[in-house]
């Protein structure tokens, strides 16, 4: 029998993001998925959530997000599902770099950006789904492994 | 998160980061952090071999010291990440302008470069 997926419900709380985060690394040590995974995972939960939150939600009430974390078929899947206006980060383009210019310019367009970015680089493949009521973003990444590691 | 002053000396400052740059972590160091660089108008040299993870506010706020240091003709200087945040700050493109050096004299060598 495989290992059950990582199902995580959050409030719209940054505290609750650093338990999420001792969550990923648990699964991540019994999925034994190497470093670099592990960062890139804890990267792309991070970059994510910390945007929802920030910029997603018009008031400071309560709300929920669901990360759902597995590994199929070689492949890392994480899945972020929350109830934030819609928006598709898959939109927002790449961040200008820099300080161009003699430092005059502003390095990102938007906030978001860079932290958007850097998610598309460390992940192999995103898909942004959207929902009745909010967002998913499925992000994938191949592990390159035997499909029978990692699993019990 | 800590920050640690390592030395604060007339000509430079080196500090040092300990703990996760996530939003949390940043939000607990930032006014100390730009407190001792910025605010300093002088080289600063942030020893990163205890951070274990650094997020894209992390990255912006060394952008921001930087181009403020900039201004006043001094440098923030970065020493010795880990391997995965090292990798992180390839991605984000900051090099040419925020020096990653393995120690402080490295950092001195590049504050003058």
């Amino acid at each position: 029998m495989g290992v059950p997926p990582l199902i995580y419900r959050l409030k719209n709380d940054f505290q609750e993001l650093s338990r999420l985060m001792d969550a990923v690394e648990q699964y991540s040590l019994i999925q034994r998925l190497d470093s670099r995974t592990t960062y890139a995972l804890k990267l792309a939960v991070e970059e994510i959530i910390t945007n929802t939150i920030l910029y997603g939600y018009e008031s400071d009430r309560a709300h929920e997000i669901e990360v759902r974390v597995t590994v199929e078929d070689d492949e890392l899947i994480l899945e972020i599902t929350d109830d934030a206006r819609p928006f598709n980060p898959l939109r927002v383009p790449a961040p200008a770099m820099a300080m161009a210019g003699g430092g005059e310019s502003e390095s990102m367009e938007t906030p978001a950006s860079l932290g958007l970015f850097l998610v598309r680089e460390v992940m192999d493949d995103l898909e942004y789904r959207p929902q009745p009521h909010g967002n998913m973003l499925v992000m994938r990444k191949r592990l390159g492994r035997s499909p029978s590691m990692g699993r019990s | 998160m800590n920050l640690r002053v390592i030395e604060a000396a007339a000509d430079y400052t080196h500090l040092a980061l300990s703990g996760r740059l996530d939003i949390v972590g940043v939000g607990a160091i930032e006014t100390q952090f730009t407190g001792y660089t910025a605010s300093r108008h002088k080289p600063a040299f942030v020893d990163l071999s205890e951070v274990t993870f650094i997020s894209s506010l992390a990255i912006r706020l060394f952008i921001s010291v930087a181009k403020s240091l900039e201004a006043n003709q001094a440098r923030l200087i970065l020493i010795n990440p880990q391997p995965n945040i090292r990798e992180t700050l390839r991605l984000s493109n900051i090099e040419e302008f925020i020096p990653i050096v393995t120690g402080k004299d490295e950092a001195l060598s590049a504050c003058k470069a």
